[in-house]
């Protein structure tokens, strides 16, 4: 049988957590092109999802009793309010401009919102980040300064959806 | 009538402009001025307000208050840059007047009746365009205000101003500016500039021709506004409005979220995994098995005469130990009754103390119920060693029997 182009790294990445994003990326392309099998291999091999999302795929298993993407939202959810706060559009910076590590470290530091990063795993603002770069959710750049990727429109989804069901709730008790 | 000279009113809206922004704001507030509000501002500013009324800049109501005149509110708002929107009918009400106008001058020969015609147009398309120009300036006030959010409202509240805004006013302007709807303003206009182009060429009087010329002008100059203005509906105000829209939701959601963290189920990712498809030793280690399956050496136990015959370790077999003492309940002296049991059981060992524990062990279950008498002991030997221990009496438990029993 013969497997797609850099069909081991693929696997490797994806196992390991990462988003594979399509910004010049061959690997992206060679999912998107192969994608039904990797859909069956994933799930017959693994019991993962692979999923795609407009510009980058992710594994996915319900199984995994992850709880980093609890403390990614908490951290995205923080940063935008702050940024929103400043007045300016949140939206466009996080996925547009550059940050530096000390600015993000002392936005997060400052907030209103702090305690709860306090009550999660979320330690020193420089190891979060390179968390979020293993996987990456970030892009780290020369100079202390580091962008955010894509994959942060998950987050940004994902918010939308709790307003639905938040507003889902309210209509339920009417 | 005018009591004052136009001079002196001019002069005090100067002297008094900050007096007069406050008057405005009460009357934009309450949609009247009251009369107890109206007394006070005018104490605390030196103001007669008799004079207001003979300067014809408020007018007095029935019930004794007070409210804006039209002309002065329109004028103070024009030269300050603050201008209240509009109700979309009261923009689409041009698209009528103008229609009704341009039906008229088609039809009518009268030379009088028609000049008075097209200054009634020019002057309507010129309201038209000032209402238009106004309207957009005062949303993109309005936006650009619910953006920086400087009156620190609720996003969800944010949502449904900029939804309002968007539905109410942009998509209804929109309507009104688009040339390709026939029951558009601007296509009613396009109409108008074909007539004045043609006639200020040909009508036969040269008075209706300059005044169609100016009329063409007019329109001209009023289609690039209009043009200019749907431009910043479109491409500046829609996107804008759009995403605070979007933001807002986002944010609403984030801070919902962030209100219970543990609430809501997050996105799914996938938790690093250790094992690897890949193992660069995976070869080693199958190798490694393989050949310890397919190489493993026969073992011969020598069992020849002359030799004692080989004894397998005894294992003590709980499962079926439990079995019997199920079996046998209840049992009355259980450290007795064991003993005789494994003298019984283990024919080539002795019922050595190991033994005699792991039988204790098993009564030591939920599924029993044991009892003893303090003063009844009982002597258990082994072969070194006496133990005198208490006459238990090992049964089921009251739940387990009755269940058994039913």
């Amino acid at each position: 049988m013969n497997y797609p182009t850099q069909h081991q790294q693929i696997v490797k990445e994806l196992l390991d957590g990462k988003f594979i994003l399509s910004q010049s990326n061959p690997l992206y392309e060679t999912i998107k092109t192969n994608l039904d099998f990797y859909k069956a291999f994933f799930h017959t091999s693994f019991g993962y999802d692979i999923l795609q999302k407009k510009t980058y795929f992710f594994l996915t298993s319900n199984e995994s009793n992850e709880k980093f993407s609890r403390d990614i939202t908490i951290f995205v959810g923080i940063i935008s309010y702050e940024l929103d706060n400043e007045g300016k559009n949140f939206q466009d910076l996080i996925r547009f401009s550059i940050f530096e590590y000390d600015q993000v470290d002392v936005m997060v530091r400052s907030s209103v919102y702090f305690n709860v990063l306090e009550s999660i795993d979320f330690g020193d603002t420089r190891r979060f980040l390179s968390r979020l770069s293993r996987i990456n959710i970030i892009e780290e750049l020369e100079g202390d300064k580091f962008r955010f990727t894509e994959a942060i429109d998950l987050f940004f989804d994902f918010a939308l959806t709790v307003l639905d069901q938040k507003k889902g709730k309210q209509m339920e008790k009417k | 009538m005018l009591i004052a000279e136009p001079k002196t009113v001019l002069n005090f809206l100067s002297d008094k402009f900050d007096f007069m922004l406050e008057l405005m704001a009460m009357n934009k507030n309450d949609a009247i001025i009251h009369d107890e509000k109206l007394k006070k501002l005018c104490q605390k500013e030196n103001v007669d307000w008799r004079k207001l009324i003979d300067y014809k800049i408020i007018r007095e109501l029935q019930q004794g208050d007070f409210e804006l005149r039209k002309p002065v509110e329109i004028f103070i708002n024009y030269i300050s840059e603050d201008y209240k929107l509009d109700l979309p009918e009261n923009i689409r009400k041009y698209y009528n007047s103008i229609e009704e106008i341009y039906e008229k001058l088609l039809a009518e020969d009268n030379l009088q009746s028609l000049q008075r015609l097209i200054s009634g147009m020019i002057d309507e398309v010129q309201h038209f365009i000032e209402t238009i120009e106004s309207n957009t300036h005062s949303l993109l006030n309005e936006s650009k205000e619910l953006k920086a959010n400087v009156r620190k409202i609720e996003y969800v509240e944010k949502i449904k101003k900029a939804t309002y805004f968007i539905d109410f006013y942009i998509v209804p302007l929109n309507k009104i500016l688009d040339a390709n709807h026939k029951g558009s303003v601007i296509y009613k206009l396009s109409l108008v500039r074909e007539q004045a182009n043609k006639e200020r060429i040909h009508h036969p009087d040269f008075a209706s021709r300059s005044l169609y010329e100016k009329l063409y002008n007019q329109v001209i100059s009023a289609n690039v506004e209009l043009v200019k203005n749907s431009k910043v509906l479109t491409k500046e105000l829609l996107p804008l409005l759009e995403r605070i829209k979007t933001e807002s939701q986002i944010l609403a959601g984030f801070m919902e979220f962030l209100k219970k963290p543990n609430y809501y189920d997050t996105p799914e990712l996938l938790k690093r995994t250790r094992h690897s498809t890949y193992d660069p030793d995976a070869y080693f280690a199958a190798k490694d098995i393989w050949d310890q399956l397919v190489k493993q050496e026969d073992v011969f136990v020598n069992t020849a005469d002359g030799q004692q015959e080989l004894e397998l370790p005894w294992v003590f077999d709980r499962v079926k130990f439990k079995k019997i003492i199920t079996q046998s309940l209840p049992i009355s002296n259980y450290f007795l009754w064991s003993n005789n049991l494994m003298k019984s059981e283990v024919t080539k060992q002795d019922f050595d103390f190991d033994k005699f524990f792991a039988m204790s062990a098993l009564i030591f279950d939920e599924d029993y119920e044991i009892k003893f008498d303090e003063k009844e002991r009982v002597e258990v030997k082994f072969k070194d060693l006496t133990l005198d221990v208490p006459c238990l009496t090992v049964d089921r438990k009251a739940k387990n029997k009755a269940t058994q029993e039913a």
